[in-house]
C-alpha cells in the first residue's frame, strides 16, 4: 500500500509575540512554528498502517518555503527507515487553491492507495485543502476520521464523530483520502536517534515553475491580507424579568442587568428573619397555601 | 619485671610454625586479591570515565572520610555503633600487624623489639578495650539486624556468616589472651593492663599447666584459620565493602553536584543513547553498585519511597549490581522498571545520605536518556511537555510574550534596548508564566534589587528555559538545544553576571552551561541579598511579627549546600526566629517537583507536597517560606489540599524581604 501524508508547516497565532497587534503584521523571526497537530496525527497514522501490514510505502509531501524542510524532517523523524520519500513543493503562496492544485498535480503522478491529511490546519482552521485534493483527483473523501480499518483488499472503514458518543462508519473504494480527527491515534515522539539522521537527509524539492505544473490558472485565488487578534470578549446580553414593567425592563437591559429592580424589596436581618419575610411573601401572593 | 611478652609463646618461631602460617597467609592474600580481580573485570565491563586526577588528594580525602566514619555517624544507634566497631576492629588489625613486624621482622633482622615497657602497656590496654568494643558492637549490631528487625532492612545469609566470623574471632582472641595469661600472668601488675584477658584468664585457671597449654595452642591454630578464612572471604562476601567502599570514597565525583555528562549529538551516528545495558553504564557506576552495603538509609530518605512510589534508591542500585554480575545483556529500564524510573524527583537525598558515596542519581538520568532519546518511552504527559519546550522554549507552551507580563508595570531595563547593565535578572518560565503567585514573586525579587540600587536588568522575551528540567528527564538533546540558544542570546548581549531566582536555573546556569563553553558569574537570589543587607545596602525597615519553617529547596540546598544564607536573612528580618523542621538542611523533604514529576499529578501512594506541609504545620510556625518557585507552587498546593490556605501562610523569601526593608 503507496500511502501519501500531507502536511503543513503551521505558525502558533495564538501568542501575540510574533504579532504587531496595531497593524497586524506578523513577524516570522518571532513566530514560534510546528509541524500541524491534525497532520502530526496522519503521520502517525500512516507509519501504524505500514507497521501493522508489515510492508508499504510512506511519501511525505508538502507544499512552501525552504523552512518547511525543518517540518518534514521531524515528521520523517517519527517514522525514521519506515518514511520512503519526503517532497517538498517549492511554494510561498498562501493560497489554498494554489497548494490544493501544486500537491493534486504531485500526487497525480505518483501511483498511491491512500491519502492522509490533516482535518483543518490551527492557523487558518479553514480545513479546505485535503477536500480540494480529493475533488481534483476525483477521488471518494472522508473527513474527520477517528479511526480507519481495512477489512479487504481495495477498500476501507472510516469512523467519524456524531457528538454525543455517537459514531458513523463510512466504507470506501481505494484509492480515497482521508483528513484526521485528533482522535484518531497519539501521535509518538521521535526518538532523538531519528531526529540526528533526518538533520541529514535528502529531500526531493519539485519546483512548481518548471514546465507540467498548474499552467495559465496558478495564480493564487486569495493571498494574506492582516491579522487580528480576537475582540474583546462580548458581554452577556441580559435577559430581564418578565415579570417586570417596561421601564424596568428597559432600564435592565440598557445598563446591562446594573438597575435596581424598583419593584423588589431587600431585606437586612438574621437567617430567621429573612426566612419569616420570605414565607409571608409567599402566603400573601397565595404561591404558597397558608397553613391554617 | 619487664612489661612484655614473648610474641609466638607456646606456637614456637621455627620454620615448622612460620612455614604453614606464611602460606596459609599467601593462599588467603592471594584468594582475596582473586576474588577482587574478578569483580575488577565486571566493572570493566562499563565505559571509561575519568576519576584519578589528584590521585594523591583522592586519597588523602579518602582516608579521612573513612577512618573518621563520619558519614556513617551521621545516623546515631547502628551509625555509632558501627563507627565504634571500626574503629575497635582497625585498631585490633594494626594491633596484630605491630605484632608481625616485630616478630617477623624487626626483631628477628635487627633485634630491635618495641612491644615493651609502657608502650606494651598501653599496647595492651588499649587492644582489649578494642576487643571488648568490638565484642558490644557487633552485639548490639546483631540485635538490631535480627531481634529489631528495622522495616526495609534485608537480611540474608551473608549477614549471618559474617556475624558468625566476627563473633568467632572475637572471642577465640580473648580466649587465646586469657589462657596465655593463665599460665604466664597471673598475678603480676601487669595482668591488669589487659582486663579483659585477665578475666578469662581467670574463668581458665582451674585448668591444669598442660591443659591450658594445649588449649591455646588449639585456639591459636583455630583463631589463624578462621582470620585467614575471613580475609579469603572478604572479596565473596558483603565484607568487600572494605574495600570497595574505601575505593568508592576515593573515585568521587569531585565536580559540582549533580553534575552530569554530557551527550554528544555531532555526528549523529551513534545507534543509542543514555544506559540501554550494563556495559552503557561507567565502571564507576558498577563499582557504587557493589559497593552498596544494602544500609537503606538512601530508602528511608527518598521522598517517593517514602510515599509509596515504586521507587527504592536502594534496591535499584541492587538490581544494577545483579544485571552487572549475572545477566549483562538485560535492559536496564526493563529491568528496573519504567514506574520506579520516573518516580525519581532528583533531590539527591540518597546520595547525600549513603555512606558508601554511592551517586545514584546519574544512573537514573543515564536510564531516562536511554528511554527518551532511543525509545522515545517516557510518561504520556510529557510529550507535549518536550514538544512544548522545543517550539516555545518554555515549559507550559504559552509563547515568549509572555515572559515580560510580569514586569508589564515595572520600570526595568530590557537588555538589548537600554544601557548595559550589571547584573542580568534570569526570570525562568516557572515564575514567568505559571502562576500569579510565582509572578509576585519575580516582582518582589526585583524590587528588592532596585532597593539595594543594583543596576539590572531582564532578557524578557529572549529567553528561552534554560533546559535543567528536560535535562534531568534525560532529553539531553533538548536540553543542549536550549543551552546553546541561551548560551548564544546571553553572549550576544554581553551578559557577564547573572542572578536568578530559581534554583534549577541557577543550578543549570552555573553548572551545566559551561559544560557548552559559558563563562558566566551565576548567583542565586538569597546568596546576593545575603550579601547586600551584609554590606548595608538592604535596609531592614520594619522586622515580621510572625514565625515561620524555611523549606531548604533541593537544588539550593544539597545541590549547592546553600543553607546558611537563607537562614541569615530570615534572622535579619523575622522578629522572633525560625522554627527548623526535623527534615532541613542536608535532610530536607524534597516538595516533590522534580524530575518532572510536577506534570505527573501521581496517583500512586502519597503526595509528597502534603507529607511536607504535615511536617511544616507540625512545627507550631505561622507559615512556611521557601526559595524555589516549584517548591512554592508545590506547597502552596498540599496548604490548599489541605483546606489551610487562609491559616498558614506559604511565602518565598523574597516576598519577606520585599515585605520587611
Amino acid at each position: 500500500m503507496r500511502i501519501i501524508v500531507c502536511l503543513k508547516r503551521v505558525g502558533y497565532l495564538y501568542d501575540p509575540t510574533a504579532v504587531d497587534l496595531s497593524t497586524g503584521d506578523i513577524d516570522p523571526e518571532k513566530m514560534a512554528f510546528m509541524l500541524n497537530p491534525y497532520d502530526e496525527v496522519a503521520v502517525e497514522e500512516a507509519i501504524r498502517i505500514k507497521e501493522c501490514a508489515g510492508g508499504g510505502e510512506i511519501i511525505l509531501l508538502s507544499a512552501g518555503p525552504v523552512e518547511v524542510e525543518e517540518t518534514l524532517r521531524y515528521a520523517w523523524a517519527m517514522g525514521g527507515r519506515q518514511i520512503d520519500r519526503v517532497i517538498r513543493i517549492d511554494d510561498d503562496s498562501f493560497d489554498r487553491w494554489k497548494t490544493a492544485r501544486l500537491l493534486a498535480q504531485t500526487i497525480e503522478r505518483l501511483k498511491f492507495d491512500l491519502i492522509l491529511c490533516g482535518k483543518k490546519a490551527i492557523d487558518t482552521n479553514a480545513g479546505q485543502v485535503g477536500t480540494f485534493i480529493a475533488e481534483l483527483l476525483d477521488l471518494p473523501q472522508v473527513s474527520g476520521i477517528v479511526n480507519l480499518d481495512f477489512p479487504a483488499q481495495g477498500k476501507a472503514i472510516a469512523e467519524r464523530y456524531m457528538g454525543k458518543g455517537d459514531r458513523e462508519e463510512v466504507e470506501c473504494q481505494l484509492p480515497a483520502l482521508f483528513t484526521a480527527e485528533l482522535g484518531l491515534n497519539e501521535a509518538r515522539y521521535p526518538a532523538v536517534t531519528n531526529r540526528l539522521q533526518a538533520e541529514k537527509l535528502e529531500i526531493e524539492v519539485l519546483d512548481p515553475a518548471s514546465s507540467n505544473f498548474l499552467g495559465s490558472d496558478g495564480e493564487a485565488a486569495s493571498h494574506f491580507v492582516k491579522y487580528s487578534p480576537p475582540r474583546p470578549k462580548t458581554r452577556k446580553i441580559f435577559t430581564p424579568d418578565s415579570n417586570l414593567s417596561v421601564m424596568e425592563r428597559m432600564s435592565q437591559m440598557v445598563s446591562g442587568g446594573a438597575a435596581k429592580k424598583e419593584g423588589g424589596t431587600v431585606w437586612e436581618g438574621s437567617a430567621e428573619e429573612a426566612a419569616g419575610h420570605i414565607l409571608h411573601f409567599l402566603r400573601q401572593n397565595k404561591i404558597l397555601e397558608d397553613a391554617e | 619485671m619487664a612489661y612484655t611478652r614473648e610474641i609466638y609463646w607456646n606456637i614456637g618461631h621455627g620454620a615448622a610454625v612460620l612455614v604453614p602460617l606464611y602460606l596459609l597467609t599467601f593462599t588467603a592474600v592471594a584468594l582475596l586479591a582473586l576474588g577482587f580481580w574478578r569483580r575488577i573485570k565486571v566493572y570493566r565491563q562499563g565505559r571509561v570515565l575519568g576519576r584519578t586526577d589528584g590521585l594523591a588528594d583522592r586519597a588523602l580525602v579518602a582516608l579521612k572520610q573513612v577512618l573518621s566514619q563520619k558519614k556513617v555517624l551521621r545516623v546515631p544507634g547502628a551509625g555509632t555503633a558501627h563507627g565504634l566497631f571500626f574503629w575497635s576492629f582497625f585498631l585490633l588489625f594494626a594491633g596484630t600487624c605491630l605484632i608481625v613486624v616485630q616478630a617477623d621482622f624487626s626483631d628477628p633482622l635487627f633485634g630491635i623489639r618495641f612491644l615493651k615497657g609502657h608502650f606494651y602497656l598501653l599496647f595492651s590496654l588499649v587492644l582489649d578495650l578494642a576487643g571488648l568494643g568490638a565484642l558490644f558492637m557487633l552485639g548490639g549490631l546483631f540485635v538490631r539486624r535480627y531481634l529489631l528487625r528495622p522495616q526495609g532492612l534485608v537480611t540474608k545469609g551473608d549477614h549471618a556468616l559474617m556475624h558468625a566470623l566476627l563473633f568467632t574471632i572475637l572471642l577465640t582472641g580473648f580466649m587465646i589472651e586469657g589462657t596465655r595469661m593463665a599460665a604466664t600472668e597471673l598475678g603480676m601488675e601487669l595482668a591488669v593492663w589487659s582486663p579483659v584477658g585477665l578475666l578469662v584468664a581467670k574463668m581458665f585457671a582451674p585448668f591444669g599447666v598442660e591443659g591450658l597449654h594445649n588449649v591455646h595452642r588449639c585456639l591459636w591454630w583455630f583463631h589463624l584459620l578462621i582470620s585467614l578464612g575471613f580475609i579469603a572471604l572478604v572479596p565473596f562476601t558483603l565484607f568487600r565493602h572494605i574495600f570497595t567502599t574505601s575505593a568508592n570514597y576515593l573515585f568521587a565525583d569531585r565536580g559540582p553536584r549533580g553534575a552530569l555528562v554530557p551527550l554528544s549529538f555531532e555526528e549523529g551516528t551513534a545507534q543509542h543513547y543514555g544506559a540501554s545495558k550494563v556495559s552503557d553504564l561507567t565502571w564507576k557506576d558498577l563499582l557504587d553498585a557493589d559497593a552498596c552495603t544494602e544500609c537503606k538509609r538512601c530508602q528511608d530518605r527518598c521522598p517517593a519511597h517514602l510515599t509509596d512510589k515504586p521507587l527504592s534508591p536502594m534496591k535499584l542500585v541492587n538490581e544494577l549490581q545483579e544485571a552487572a554480575f549475572n545477566a549483562p545483556a538485560e535492559s536496564l529500564v526493563d529491568k528496573v522498571g519504567e514506574d520506579a524510573l520516573w518516580s525519581c524527583t532528583t533531590c539527591r537525598a540518597c546520595t547525600e545520605s549513603c555512606p558508601a558515596a554511592v551517586e545514584h542519581l546519574p544512573k537514573i538520568v543515564e536510564m531516562r536518556r536511554h528511554a527518551v532519546l532511543s525509545e522515545s518511552r517516557f510518561p504520556q504527559e510529557y510529550k507535549q511537555l518536550f514538544k512544548d519546550m522545543e517550539t516555545f522554549g518554555d515549559s507550559v507552551g504559552k509563547g515568549s510574550s509572555f515572559r515580560e507580563e510580569w514586569a508589564s508595570r515595572l520600570k526595568i531595563k530590557r537588555t538589548g534596548q537600554d544601557e548595559p547593565v550589571d547584573f542580568l535578572f534570569w526570570a525562568g518560565c516557572q515564575g514567568a508564566l505559571y502562576d500569579e503567585r510565582s509572578r509576585n514573586t519575580l516582582v518582589a525579587t526585583a524590587r528588592v534589587l532596585e532597593k539595594a540600587g543594583l543596576n539590572f536588568g531582564i532578557l524578557g522575551r529572549e529567553e528561552r528555559c534554560c533546559g535543567d528540567l528536560a535535562r534531568r528527564m534525560g532529553n539531553e538533546y533538548l536540553f543542549q538545544r536550549l543551552a546553546r540558544q541561551n548560551i548564544e542570546t546571553l553572549q550576544r548581549h554581553g551578559i557577564k553576571r547573572i542572578v536568578t531566582n530559581c534554583p534549577h536555573c541557577f543550578t543549570a546556569l552555573r553548572d551545566h552551561y559551561p559544560q557548552f563553553g559559558a563563562t558566566f558569574e551565576v548567583m542565586h537570589s538569597v546568596e546576593l541579598v545575603e550579601r547586600l543587607i551584609g554590606e548595608g545596602k538592604l535596609a531592614v525597615q520594619a522586622k515580621i511579627d510572625a514565625t515561620f519553617t524555611y523549606h531548604d529547596p533541593c537544588y539550593l540546598g544539597r545541590y549547592n549546600e546553600l543553607y546558611p544564607e537563607p537562614r541569615k536573612i530570615l534572622d535579619h528580618i523575622l522578629r522572633t526566629g525560625l522554627k527548623e523542621m526535623e527534615r532541613s538542611k542536608g535532610n530536607s523533604f524534597c516538595c516533590g517537583a522534580g524530575g518532572g514529576n510536577i506534570w505527573r499529578g501521581g496517583s500512586v501512594g502519597q503526595r509528597i507536597e502534603e507529607v511536607r506541609v504535615e511536617e511544616a504545620v507540625q512545627t507550631g510556625a505561622d507559615g512556611i517560606v521557601t526559595s524555589c518557585p516549584f517548591c512554592e507552587i508545590m506547597i502552596d498546593s498540599g496548604v490548599k489540599q489541605k483546606g489551610m490556605e487562609y491559616t498558614f501562610r506559604v511565602a518565598d523569601l523574597m516576598e519577606l524581604v520585599d515585605q520587611a526593608t
